[in-house]
């Protein structure tokens, strides 16, 4: 458009104007400006808001930013004498509005991804393998990507978490450090100690609960979907492969870049543990 | 003599002081309070809006495995936080309602999600909006990513803001009321909530970038292959990058000192523009190559409030009446 046309169409906007339009163009100058402007004059505050008002909210905004930052400063490492504190008490603030996240977005590097694989055994003795997250059968990629979550937060929930042996071993030796502190006459470090072992036994407790609570609803989910009689879950890792590995032919899925952990297979299901009457039996771990 | 010279100086103190505080005063109400118009915030409502219900429209195609708690149950979800109070206040309206009624309440607030892209009692809905966003989070703890976040702090602060006053039905409706013209339809509510969306969106790529300086492939500039190279990620093969290795580190520092520097170089006017260029093909690209186009388009949208609303108000205006009458 010409710059005489665009000149004839803001005259003709402007005759069009309806009442009241000059505020509005006034406003929209204003607005221009809003946005980049670090000052202004007091009096074009004064026409809005009281100063009471803006005391208070100024107030507000501090202390929401203060709970903002709070987040990715306590998330996902946290200094136990500042910020931990701090963000266990505003814990009810971040869970209530989902704030609280450490934004560590592909950090500290893009890491190596994680399926799940499960192996169904249907009634007439036929075997069903599949894994998730399937890109070939999932779709839209949203709804991928959701599953692709649910397999990360599956794995980690494992990675992060020692085998019960592990733990039991890790355990006794604290046991065993508590006994000798005691006897020699280092009761109050003692005492410090075994209190610390049985917070970590109880949160080890709840952890474990957690995770066979997460398996078992996979298994459970996937008999039913399937109409499957057993399943069996086991996690996988997918490693990136190296720039010269792709250079030599290798394609990204190849299975050669898939990495089975020691204890992989993670819950083994019948169908009649989800019964109404339920004979509960564990998970493999 | 030196009385008065100390009295002189004194007196010179106290100016200055007040001078400072008033400068310092006067630039934080600036800030925070002078008035705005809403045109951003309602472009970004729409978006945002198509957005939360293209989200929430995916969540039905396994609803009984991720909402209904078949996959994520909840004694999975209360243990996952570290105390009771935590996950007390992790709410989900799914929990206070019978299973029954849960796909329905799923469809009205589809419903709901549509009033506010629309912007039909943009008030109220937005407020739900915000709240069903937050709740669906809640209930699919460990199906999540980025766009969740995103998209809680969005839908929260667009809430505060009135961003039904443009490109709305409200809007519509409001003009045909004669008294409704004589107001100037700026808001402090929608500088408030500009600003945070601001802050919070530079809070994301500080902590984002900040992270990314403790690994080494983003230093040692092979960080975007890892990216590109996860047959779990990838829709685009991008593998021919192993022959570019050069150009991949590139990209990797550049994306790292883009992130980093970011909550500083978005502020003044001259490096604004340069920032938000780099914005469109960094988030496209994750997109695209790496499958994730809701989640980049989302950072997109976020981004959108570091835009002027005159700008929107003089390029989107629909009808010759509208041209005239920004708000």
């Amino acid at each position: 458009m010409s710059s005489k046309k665009r000149k004839q169409k803001r005259n003709l906007s402007v005759k069009s104007k309806p009442p009241g339009a000059d505020a509005s163009v006034r406003a929209d100058d204003s607005a221009k400006t809003t946005m980049t402007a670090t000052t202004h004059s007091p009096s074009s505050l004064a026409a809005t808001w009281t100063t009471c008002k803006r005391s208070v909210a100024s107030v507000f905004i501090l202390a929401y930013l203060f709970v903002l930052i709070m987040g990715p400063l306590s998330n996902p490492i946290a200094s136990q004498h500042l910020t931990a504190p701090i963000a266990s008490t505003l814990s009810p603030i971040h869970r209530g509005l989902f704030m609280g996240h450490g934004y560590r977005f592909f950090a500290p590097n893009p890491s190596d991804s994680h399926l799940v694989q499960y192996k169904i055994t249907k009634n007439d003795g036929t075997q069903l393998q599949g894994a998730f997250p399937d890109r070939d059968t999932i779709w839209p990629r949203l709804l991928y990507h959701r599953w692709f979550m649910l397999s990360e937060t599956i794995f980690a929930e494992h990675a992060q978490t020692p085998s019960p042996s592990e733990f039991e071993k890790r355990d006794e030796e604290k046991r065993q450090r508590v006994k000798l502190l005691i006897s020699s006459a280092k009761r109050k470090l003692g005492n410090e100690l075994e209190k610390q072992r049985i917070q970590e036994k109880a949160d080890y407790e709840k952890t474990m609960q957690r995770i066979k609570a997460l398996v078992r609803a996979t298994g459970k989910f996937l008999l039913q979907r399937y109409d499957g009689e057993e399943v069996e879950i086991s996690v996988v890792t997918r490693t990136i492969p190296f720039p010269v590995e792709v250079r030599q032919g290798a394609d990204l899925d190849d299975e050669v870049f898939l990495r089975y952990p020691t204890n992989s297979v993670i819950g083994r299901f019948k169908k009649s543990d989800f019964s109404p009457s339920p004979s509960e039996t564990e998970p493999t771990q | 003599m030196s009385e008065s010279r100390i009295s002189v100086e004194h007196s010179t103190e106290d100016t200055s002081i007040r001078t400072f505080v008033r400068l310092w005063a006067d630039a934080w109400n600036g800030f925070w309070f002078r008035p705005s118009a809403a045109h951003t915030l309602a472009v970004m409502r729409i978006m945002t809006g198509l957005m939360v219900l293209y989200s929430h429209a995916v969540w039905t195609l396994e609803f009984d495995g991720f909402i209904g708690a078949n996959l994520l149950p909840t004694s999975y979800r209360m243990d996952l936080f570290k105390t009771s109070l935590e996950s007390t206040f992790a709410w989900s309206h799914f929990d206070w309602l019978p299973p029954a009624l849960w796909m329905p309440v799923h469809v009205l607030g589809l419903l709901v999600v549509v009033c506010f892209v629309v912007g039909w009692q943009t008030k109220i809905v937005s407020w739900i909006t915000a709240a069903l966003v937050i709740s669906y989070a809640h209930r699919a703890t460990g199906a999540l990513f980025g766009l969740d976040q995103i998209l809680a702090f969005l839908t929260l602060y667009l809430a505060v803001s009135n961003c039904g006053g443009a490109f709305s039905i409200d809007r519509k409706l409001n003009r045909s009321k004669p008294v409704d013209h004589q107001r100037p339809r700026l808001s402090p509510w929608n500088t408030i909530a500009t600003r945070l969306i601001q802050i919070h969106l530079c809070i994301v790529y500080l902590f984002a970038g900040l992270g990314k300086c403790q690994g080494d492939t983003w230093w040692n500039g092979e960080a975007i292959w890892g990216a590109l190279a996860s047959h779990e990620y990838q829709t685009v093969d991008m593998t021919f990058l192993a022959d570019q290795m050069g150009l991949v580190a590139v990209i990797t520092l550049l994306t790292l000192f883009w992130e980093v520097s970011y909550a500083a170089l978005i502020w003044p006017k001259l490096t604004r523009p340069i920032m938000l260029t780099i914005a469109i093909p960094m988030h496209l690209g994750i997109g695209i190559c790496m499958g994730m186009m809701t989640f980049g388009l989302a950072m997109l949208i976020a981004n959108l409030a570091f835009i002027d609303p005159a700008w929107f108000g003089r390029n989107l205006r629909s009808s010759r009446t509208t041209a005239t009458h920004i708000e």
